[in-house]
């Protein structure tokens, strides 16, 4: 079960993981981030649209209102090139905290 | 009329005919009600509720169920309304200064606006009486004057004011160009009242003496004018002009 703090921690890299697949809408964002994490990763709105705030202010993503097939009005959200560069540093990062982890928990006998 | 929406139940009309439209107009006042969400905010979670409400329907659910269910997972307003609040404080206070400046506005132009009925009043129907002041009496009933004819409206319009600011006021100011048509409006008052005053003070004086009280009053001229600007800056941007600038004064908008 993810913690409080962990899904905070975890909604930028995870945000800028989905849009680097495509553009996509708040609503997808979260039902993409719920079946990832096999329901795990919950997002209210609350927390997901503040997030996305900072990114657009962060210049990561552009944000465009357009008319979808169902004629409702979306907002759709894309990466932008600041953003890939965030998302491969944060992948370095996520990667690394998960190697250095990995490494205590499943000890290999090659190393150290 | 219960407008039909893109996907149509094609088996059978609730019973109850459930209006999506009115009951997201309701959600999204109550949401409105609370600080932190800007009206970018509002429209982005309108758009996630009806795509939550799109997911759900069809199924087993009635069109007011698949509607509670989504509200529902969107969160509780009030819970909302924080979280947005607590990302963007500046949404929060931007509103209150505006309000202060606009009441601060408002009371400025009651007074300048008032004393001059009251004179106006006194001299019309007392004379010197009211005006000059001489002996106690007369001068307990000039101030109990002025009370009821300055204060009492400002009390009672503060009690109205702190109920919550009423949708007609709200409307009125609700983007800058409306403010700003309002507020030179306000300041034209201002300022006839206080040239007006000026001039009839000066009749002791030389005519020229007017040049000094233009002087007395120019840091007022100056401070309402920056106040002005103030509510200006931090009026309320409408919902269709916001469309692509979640915040007023974000740099990175501007270059874009």
């Amino acid at each position: 079960m993810f913690s409080r703090e962990l899904i905070a921690a975890s909604a930028r890299p995870l945000l800028l993981s989905i849009l680097a697949e495509g553009e996509s809408y708040g609503y997808a964002l979260a039902q993409r981030a719920r079946r990832l994490s096999d329901g795990e990763v919950q997002w209210t709105d609350g927390m997901l649209y503040p997030v996305l705030h900072r990114l657009e202010e962060e210049e990561l993503i552009v944000s465009e209102w357009r008319e979808a097939e169902t004629g409702r009005e979306r907002k759709y959200y894309s990466l932008t090139r600041n953003g890939r560069r965030a998302l491969e540093k944060e992948k370095a990062q996520w990667l690394a905290a998960h190697h250095t982890l990995t490494q205590l928990w499943n000890p290999k006998p090659a190393s150290t | 009329m219960a407008r039909r929406t893109p996907h149509s139940h094609p088996i059978m009309e609730p019973q109850t005919r459930f209006n999506l439209d009115q009951a997201i107009a309701a959600w999204r006042a109550e949401l409105a009600s609370h600080p932190g969400p800007a009206p970018e905010d509002l429209r982005t979670l309108e758009a996630h509720l009806r795509d939550g409400f799109a997911a759900l329907r069809g199924g087993q659910l009635t069109d007011e169920e698949a509607f509670l269910v989504a509200r529902h997972r969107v969160g509780p307003a009030e819970h909302v309304a924080d979280e947005f609040a607590k990302a963007a404080p500046k949404l929060v206070w931007a509103p209150r200064v505006f309000w202060l400046a606009f009441s601060v506005l408002a009371v400025l132009l009651w007074f300048s606006i008032g004393l001059h009925l009251r004179e106006g009043l006194a001299r019309w129907m007392f004379s010197e009486y009211l005006m000059g002041g001489v002996n106690d009496g007369v001068k307990t009933w000039n101030s109990v004057w002025t009370v009821l004819l300055l204060f009492m409206p400002l009390i009672l319009g503060g009690f109205w004011l702190a109920r919550g600011v009423p949708r007609g006021i709200t409307a009125l100011l609700s983007t800058r160009k409306r403010v700003a048509v309002l507020g030179l409006g306000s300041f034209l008052i201002l300022f006839g009242a206080h040239m007006n005053m000026a001039l009839s003070h000066s009749n002791t004086l030389r005519r020229w003496d007017v040049l000094d009280g233009v002087e007395i009053f120019s840091p007022i001229f100056m401070f309402i004018i920056s106040l002005l600007g103030l509510m200006i800056w931090l009026a309320p941007q409408s919902a269709t002009t916001s469309d692509k600038t979640n915040a007023p004064g974000k740099k990175n908008r501007v270059m874009a």
